[in-house]
């Protein structure tokens, strides 16, 4: 059957739902308890100075990918920086990429081991889990974006639900307004790269995207807003419904704070189960566009016909690391090597790409479109 | 098996059976087998001869068809390419032609008569043509009419003495006969080498009668025959647009079964009527019955358990489709017409939410859809709740379970599967049974289900509240088929609930969601407009529906080259 | 091109279909936490109590003896009690005595969780705490290490709820975990239904010391109160509460008190405040609370440290027992009534305050109040917080309004 359809591009407003929707994720549960144990009762504070800070580097990193409208990351790095550091370049995309699935698969499967299925062995979950967000990336990109768009509603609904621990809110939690010390509020500023994950993947869905009368860096401004509000929102009540230090001793604060609330009069109890459950699809939609993010980078960058084919290679590659990385020490190990390398890619690596991009289209239009130095 | 065998005992003839022989053998040797005496009684001798008879026959049989192909390719040499032979000036030597290709075709009536001094043959299926007509139009107009002093010409006949409405000259031997067997007839007359095919038609069908499954409660009621004129018709009757189109083929090597293809040219999405004429015309097969034959080659993914094509029944469902830029498709003899593309929107519509009030029918909309996700997820939610996680229920509600869990023997998978196919067994014999009957067994249904297998433990009263919850949701799918389809998902999610309780249920869902989204349906993303930025527009008409005042756009998702619903050119 | 790119894709998409069937074919051999609903043992009652009295007599010390595991690690100091809901249902059909909705099972040690599990060999199928409803933990236990090591189990477990109630028993938990209410209930949701009757019982003291609640306010530092169930030959009584300076009981609040603690925290909903009628001092007036808002402010002015609690109260009268009739609808008289309401309240709450400085707790959490309104104050004088608490007063201003007197006078 030949392609009819048109819309084969997505259109400004799709690739800021995209890219931020794959944002909050399971990711923040265990990062919430070192959150709050840094900057204890101005959490919030911290996610309004994150949230400018995160999207400062998404902004350059489409500053970046504009340069090359119609490219990814896969094609043009060589161009910039040679072969060689261009491999290097891409691997470390793929790296980030990558460590974010990781993530997201342990945070998820460790909640639901935790609280659901403590019998069950965790490899089951995670193969699970990897195998259904294969599933998703083996389609077009057509379906995946789709998929993200019906999937991504969860998030607000997440939100919504979880606003629920208001009921047990308590200002003096929240006070006093003075800080006992300002390094908390900082560190926690970096403990925010599990709230900001994958945004790196506008590298490789910019080509994908249709140039509408809407800049990007609106349409991504709004979702980045959005989340960061709902991250602002959400440690303020938290901290109000239970206390800086109690999110603190738990281990996953956000699930642990939905026990306490009760809805006398309905059907609903445990709400942390029902929590647990709305974080799979905001959780899935972030593996899966990370995955495809990584099968576009190599389809491109190794000139394959089509990102598919690196779905499967990738798999056992992701079972195994998940699968190693099992007792709490090895977690804290894992979450901080992928703070690092995140940090170093999005603050580090595309400016570096930006200024040579800038450089280099200053200094001739020639020499940036051809082939090599 | 009994041997008889004919001995002869001192002259006389006795007959014994096989076993007798072999004693009265033993102790009178002078029996003697019939053959030795009479060579002709040989058995076994003539049976070869029958043999050989036999073979001469089915040899002679094999030589008349090889000589009867023959003929017919000597007939072929003569006449042009891809036809069966050529009209000839004598009407002798054509009807001895006709007779050949319609060889064993009892139905048939030849009725010679003579037109003025001219010898004249009028051949038709007696089942399919009706004679009165015939009589009217055809025989009291030439029988002595025509003389041989008059000049004589092919139109002449048609425009002055045959009083037919429908009448066609034709010289292709390739085409008489399809007409014949659709009911026309054919009118050979001596001294003309061209035909004439004459409308004729006559055959029972049924009436334009109420919908049988799409009934409707304020909608029209007329719905679609097996008669394609007529479903045409229906359709033409409802819109006096020339825009409208009307492409019949000719489908089935053998059955040669019209379809229509209608659409409204000014709206339908470019592109779209070539690819499903192409669709059409590639079909391969040699018999066209039922709507389904063709609907199976317009999808996209056949093992899909979804249907990629909506079947109604229902004209002002085709109309309403065709003016929203689709494609409809009519096959002769079935009374179900296709619509292409279609997505998961339609399936959830029914006539009835355009005739109630608009608040009512987007509330029994979105009902339906909470219906459907009853229909897939209820028992899997079920399973889950009861063998893995008690904990999320009230504890209130969790002790009752328990204590009516405590009764029944089984785990709660196999309770449910039990219940399953006792749901599913029950359906089918009321769906297969007589209207009467099915009545009957309802009851016994209701009467097992409800109270016996409660009673005798096999089954807890939850779980059977929780199963007829189950089958009335996918009941209230307005398409069977999709019922159906949900059905099939039910067993999936079931399945990986009883083995990983939530976790399983909800990534069930979720690739059960990766699934329908990468269906396509002629190209069109099989969920629409659900929760798609691009096609939010649609939402009037979606989850909802709006006031007509409100609809003024076609829906976005198949493309319609005009977008507007206030008429374009005027 | 595309020929090949879409035979690649399939493939790949037939490869995964089928290891993903071969995959969920193994999965239906194991199911591993499938665990039916009827398999399960319905824990409704954890009473935790002294060791000791398992050995009360001599019978008891041979059950005793059989109740219990040897262990390598830990003491026998606690004795668990576990209160089981009784599945098979009951055939009462046609009066006879009700049937015993529960039983319990008793086991001794030190690490409850151990004890647990050692119970399993007097239970036919598992234990099951999703569904607890109340914790009792009797005086005697918790003198022994705190309540620290008693709570731990019910809130390290994710199964655990956090809106588990929790009761002090001066007597034995055991013989709680064995009662059986009249109403054919079990023990246990019994238990829970007393305590969440803590909105219409100004003497229960009910809604912020839940496991959560109790777990929070260790982790904060905050003192914390939790209610005391009393019981005696089948007379099971809530009311009052016990007072825990961190992990330490440091004694008992009567219902006087408890009353006090509520109008301060302003959780009270519906109680019932008793006064006398402002004429003639014999006799009562009864006020219904309906609305109650509390607001509790730390002051400092100087050296001077004083907290300032504003309590708003509107209401009906409920009662008015008084002999001889008064004019309801006098307003005058309603205003004076008003004031003695609002004169008992305040009279109650600043008992209550000094009461709770004698002992030296603070069940309010007074000193997070202070740290965070005057958060550089309080830096300079936390250390001395100890010695300046027992005289930090109280000012507390009543408003209370009657909004209707009642049907008939």
């Amino acid at each position: 059957m030949a392609k009819l359809e048109g819309k084969r591009k997505m259109s400004s407003w799709q690739l800021g739902l995209v890219v931020t929707s794959g944002l909050l994720n399971a990711r923040l549960l265990p990062a919430t308890s070192y959150l709050v144990s840094h900057a204890q009762q101005f959490a919030w504070l911290s996610s309004a100075l994150a949230g400018l800070l995160f999207y400062l580097a998404a902004y350059f990193i489409l500053r970046l990918a504009e340069h090359f409208p119609e490219e990814t990351l896969g094609e043009y790095t060589s161009r910039l920086v040679g072969k060689r550091l261009g491999s290097v370049i891409i691997a470390f995309f793929i790296l980030v990429m990558y460590l974010n699935i990781v993530n997201c698969t342990i945070a998820i499967v460790n909640v639901f081991s935790l609280y659901l299925l403590d019998q069950t062995p965790r490899q089951i979950l995670i193969i699970v889990l990897l195998l259904a967000a294969a599933y998703c990336t083996l389609q077009e990109w057509g379906v995946i974006l789709r998929v993200i768009q019906l999937l991504a509603i969860s998030v607000p609904l997440l939100f919504a639900f979880y606003s629920l621990i208001f009921l047990n809110f308590n200002l003096l939690n929240l006070l006093p307004l003075w800080p006992d010390s300002f390094g908390g509020i900082i560190r926690g500023i970096f403990d925010h790269t599990d709230y900001y994950p994958g945004y790196e993947s506008i590298l490789v869905l910019l080509p994908l995207a249709r140039r509408g009368t809407v800049s990007f860096a609106k349409t991504i401004g709004w979702g980045f807003f959005a989340v960061t509000l709902m991250y602002v929102l959400g440690a303020i009540i938290f901290i109000g419904a239970v206390s800086a230090k109690t999110g603190a001793n738990v281990s996953e604060p956000v699930i642990y704070a939905l026990k306490s609330v009760e809805l006398p009069g309905t059907f609903i109890e445990r709400l942390e189960d029902y929590m647990i459950m709305f974080f799979m699809p905001a959780t899935y939609i972030s593996m899966v566009l990370s995955y495809f993010s990584i099968g576009e980078v190599c389809h491109k960058w190794l000139k394959f016909n089509n990102h598919q084919t690196f779905v499967p290679v990738f798999l056992p590659l992701l079972f195994f690391v998940c699968n190693i990385v099992d007792s709490p020490e090895q977690r804290e190990i894992l979450r901080n090597i992928s703070m690092y390398i995140t940090l170093l890619f999005s603050f580090g690596i595309t400016l570096l790409l930006l200024l040579l991009a800038k450089r280099r289209k200053g200094s001739s239009e020639q020499c940036f479109i051809g082939e090599k130095r | 098996m009994v041997y008889i065998h004919v001995f002869s005992v001192n002259g006389e003839t006795i007959e014994v059976n096989d076993k007798g022989a072999g004693r009265v053998k033993a102790k009178n040797q002078r029996f003697h087998k019939l053959s030795v005496i009479q060579p002709a009684a040989c058995l076994s001798k003539t049976q070869r001869e029958l043999t050989k008879l036999q073979k001469q026959v089915q040899q002679s049989k094999e030589i008349a068809a090889l000589l009867s192909t023959i003929v017919k390719d000597l007939r072929k040499a003569a006449a042009p390419e891809g036809e069966p032979f050529q009209f000839t000036d004598d009407i002798s030597i054509n009807e001895q032609l006709v007779r050949s290709v319609l060889l064993r075709c009892d139905d048939m009536v030849y009725r010679t008569f003579l037109a003025g001094n001219r010898k004249a043959l009028l051949v038709y299926a007696s089942s399919l043509t009706d004679t009165e007509k015939l009589e009217n139009t055809v025989l009291s107009c030439l029988t002595g009419r025509l003389n041989s002093t008059q000049p004589l010409d092919v139109n002449q006949i048609i425009n002055i003495l045959i009083t037919a409405a429908n009448v066609a000259v034709v010289s292709k031997a390739s085409l008489v006969f399809g007409n014949i067997l659709k009911g026309n007839a054919l009118l050979l007359i001596d001294g003309f080498s061209q035909v004439f095919l004459i409308e004729a038609l006559k055959y029972d069908k049924r009436a334009i009668s109420k919908a049988e499954n799409e009934d409707a409660a304020r909608g029209p009621h007329d719905a679609f025959n097996e008669t394609l004129s007529d479903n045409i018709g229906l359709v033409r009757h409802r819109s006096n647009d020339p825009d409208l189109k009307v492409e019949i083929f000719a489908i089935g090597a053998r059955t040669q079964t019209s379809v229509a293809m209608l659409y409204v040219d000014d709206i339908v999405k470019p592109g779209l009527v070539d690819e499903v004429r192409k669709d059409l015309l590639s079909i391969r097969i040699d018999k066209v019955i039922l709507a389904a034959n063709i609907e199976e080659f317009l999808d996209g993914q056949i093992w899909s358990p979804f249907p990629q094509a909506l079947s109604t029944e229902r004209p002002d469902k085709i109309i309403a489709s065709l003016y929203e830029g689709r494609i409809g498709i009519i096959v002769d003899n079935s009374p179900t017409a296709l619509v292409v593309p279609a997505t998961l929107q339609d399936f959830m519509q029914a006539v009835d939410d355009y005739t109630e009030r608009p608040i009512i029918a987007s509330v029994i909309r979105l009902t339906r859809y909470v219906a459907a996700l009853f229909a897939v997820f209820l028992p899997a939610l079920y399973v889950s709740v009861v063998s893995y996680h008690p904990g999320i229920l009230p504890s209130g509600l969790a002790i009752s379970i328990a204590e009516l869990r405590a009764k029944t023997p089984f785990p709660s998978l196999l309770e449910a599967f039990l219940m399953e196919a006792l749901l599913e067994i029950f359906q089918e014999a009321i769906v297969r049974l007589p209207q009467k009957l099915s009545a009957a067994a309802g009851v016994v249904g209701a009467l097992v289900i409800g109270t016996t297998v409660v009673e005798a433990a096999l089954v807890n009263a939850l779980l059977v509240v929780v199963v007829a919850l189950t089958g009335l949701s996918s009941f209230s799918m307005p398409s069977y088929t999709f019922g159906l389809a949900l059905r099939f998902f039910r067993i999936a999610a079931l399945l990986s609930a009883a083995v990983l309780g939530l976790y399983g249920l909800i990534i069930s869902a979720i690739v059960m969601m990766v699934y329908l989204c990468s269906l396509r349906s002629y190209d069109e993303s099989y969920l629409g407009n659900l929760l798609d930025i691009t096609l939010l527009s649609d939402w009037k008409d979606g989850l909802v529906r709006l006031p007509y005042k409100f609809l003024k756009a076609r829906p976005k998702r198949f493309g319609a080259k005009d977008k507007k619903r206030l008429g374009g050119g005027i | 091109m595309f020929y090949r790119r879409k035979a690649l894709t399939e493939m790949a998409l037939k490869i995964l279909a089928a290891a993903m069937s071969i995959f969920i074919s193994f999965l239906t051999a194991g199911c591993w936490d499938l665990k039916e609903t009827q398999d399960r043992n319905f824990v409704l009652i954890a009473a935790i109590d002294d060791a000791a009295i398992a050995k009360k007599s001599a019978s008891e010390d041979e059950k005793a003896r059989i109740q219990t595991f040897v262990q390598k690690y830990g003491a026998k100091e606690y004795m668990l009690s576990l209160q089981i809901l009784k599945l098979a249902k009951s055939e009462s059909k046609g009066g006879g005595a009700q049937a015993e909705r529960t039983f319990v099972i008793s086991n001794t040690g030190k690490p409850l969780f151990e004890m647990v599990r050692d119970m399993l060999g007097q239970s036919s199928k598992s234990l099951y705490f999703e569904h607890l409803a109340a914790v009792v933990v009797s005086e005697a236990a918790v003198k022994k290490n705190g309540l620290q090591p008693i709570l731990d189990f019910f809130r390290r477990d994710p199964e655990m709820r956090w809106r588990t109630r929790i009761f002090i028993t001066p007597g034995d938990a055991l013989a709680i975990a064995k009662y059986n209410p009249p109403s054919g209930e079990p023990g246990g949701r019994y238990l829970e239904g007393l305590a969440k009757n803590n909105k219409r019982d100004i003497h229960i003291a009910g809604l912020k010391n839940d496991i959560g609640y109790i777990t929070q306010a260790i982790d904060n530092g905050a003192d914390y109160t939790i209610p005391r169930l009393d019981y005696t030959d089948n007379v099971p009584k809530v009311g009052g509460v016990a007072l825990f300076k961190k992990d330490r009981l440091v004694g008992y609040a009567d219902e006087y008190i408890t009353s006090g603690l509520k109008f301060i925290y302003g959780t009270e909903k519906s109680a019932v405040i008793p006064v006398k009628c402002p004429i003639h001092p014999d006799d009562e007036v009864v006020f219904e609370l309906f609305k109650h808002e509390t607001k509790i402010v730390p002051h400092i002015e100087g050296e001077n440290i004083y907290f300032t609690l504003a309590i708003t109260m509107q209401g009906n009268i409920g009662e008015f027992d008084c002999k001889y009739q008064h004019n309801l609808h006098d307003y005058a008289f309603l205003h004076s009534v008003e004031q003695a309401i609002a004169a008992e309240v305040s009279q109650n709450a600043q008992e209550t305050w000094k009461f709770e400085q004698q002992l030296g707790i603070d069940t309010y959490n007074v000193k997070t109040t202070l740290k965070g309104y005057h958060p550089f104050e309080w830096q300079k004088i936390k250390d001395r917080w100890e010695e300046i608490y027992p005289s930090v007063p109280l000012i507390v201003s009543v408003n209370v309004t009657i909004r209707a007197v009642g049907e008939h006078d």
